[in-house]
């Protein structure tokens, strides 16, 4: 019918780094799925039927995701969320949801192109973050599980604390990922992460 | 630097945050029935009042919400911080 596009990621030239394990990791999490959700936290009904479809209750503490089987929530405002998962569609999953909401006041939008997770990993991640980013996300104050929306290296971003590692996912806009993904090199240079020529950015 | 107590997020540095002006200024309620003075007045003037000063902030960079923050205008200490209300 047409030729099919290739799809392109955010970083798609930035590989999975390949240091010694112990000095952690910096890579790209592409195409997963991105769905913001808004709806009203009193509609309880609507947070049920959410729940439903994603297995997984939205969570209502500011700064927290629930994680689910195949789909993690990020609590983004009072009244809305951001969905990550690599197995839904984006189409299938916006469809479910929509189909959840019939009649009520609320939100769903794919933004899976528009948006792209970095994982950073690794014993220095505090430290190589701390260079741009003011939050004390040390595991003691800011545990797997937890999730912050501020500015990292004055580009604004979304930081979710994975495990303790620690491990950090950093999902920011697509024009952003470049250059965050070229800082976040740059800041772990000096704290053992290796790059190969190759991704030089 | 600000640290500016967001009401959901807790406190963030005011790079985080855009600034809204002086808070408690309703919109007219039928601004065709205004004068031009009245409606200026509205739009345009503001007290610049020394000492505490109730505000409107943003979260812009966080949880994007309006939230009123009273501020004293000479120390720049932060006096607390408040939702409006039922808004979310």
């Amino acid at each position: 019918m047409s030729n099919p596009i290739p799809r392109r990621s955010p970083l798609g030239a930035i590989e999975p780094t390949q240091p010694l394990p112990h000095e952690g990791q910096l890579f790209e999490r592409p195409f997963l799925t991105h769905v913001n959700l808004r709806l009203d936290p009193a509609d309880s009904e609507a947070l049920a039927a959410i729940q439903q479809v994603l297995g997984v209750r939205l969570p209502l503490t500011p700064n927290t995701t629930a994680a689910g089987q195949e789909l993690l929530a990020a609590w983004l405002g009072p009244d809305e969320w951001l969905l990550l998962t690599e197995h839904h569609h984006p189409d299938s999953l916006v469809t479910d949801l929509q189909a959840a909401l019939t009649a009520r006041f609320a939100s769903v939008v794919d933004t899976s192109a528009g948006q792209t997770v970095i994982r950073l990993s690794g014993p220095s991640a505090l430290d190589v973050l701390a260079r741009g980013c003011a939050l004390d996300l040390h595991p003691s104050v800011f545990p797997p599980g937890a999730c912050a929306q501020t500015m990292l290296a004055r580009a604004q971003a979304l930081l979710i604390a994975v495990d303790d590692t620690p491990t950090f996912d950093i999902i920011v806009r697509r024009s952003f990922a470049p250059y965050v993904a070229a800082w976040l090199k740059d800041s772990a240079r000096d704290f053992g992460l290796r790059f190969p020529d190759s991704n030089a950015t | 630097m600000l640290l500016i107590p967001c009401p959901w997020c807790g406190p963030r540095e005011d790079d985080e945050f855009t600034f809204g002006g002086e808070a408690d200024i309703p919109r007219p309620a039928d601004p065709d029935a205004l004068t031009d003075e009245q409606w200026a007045d509205y739009l345009f003037m503001r007290d610049n009042r020394r000492g505490r000063h109730r505000e409107q902030w943003c979260h812009t960079a966080g949880c994007r919400r309006w939230f009123i923050v009273e501020r004293d205008t000479v120390t720049n200490e932060i006096l607390g911080a408040s939702t409006y209300g039922n808004s979310s």
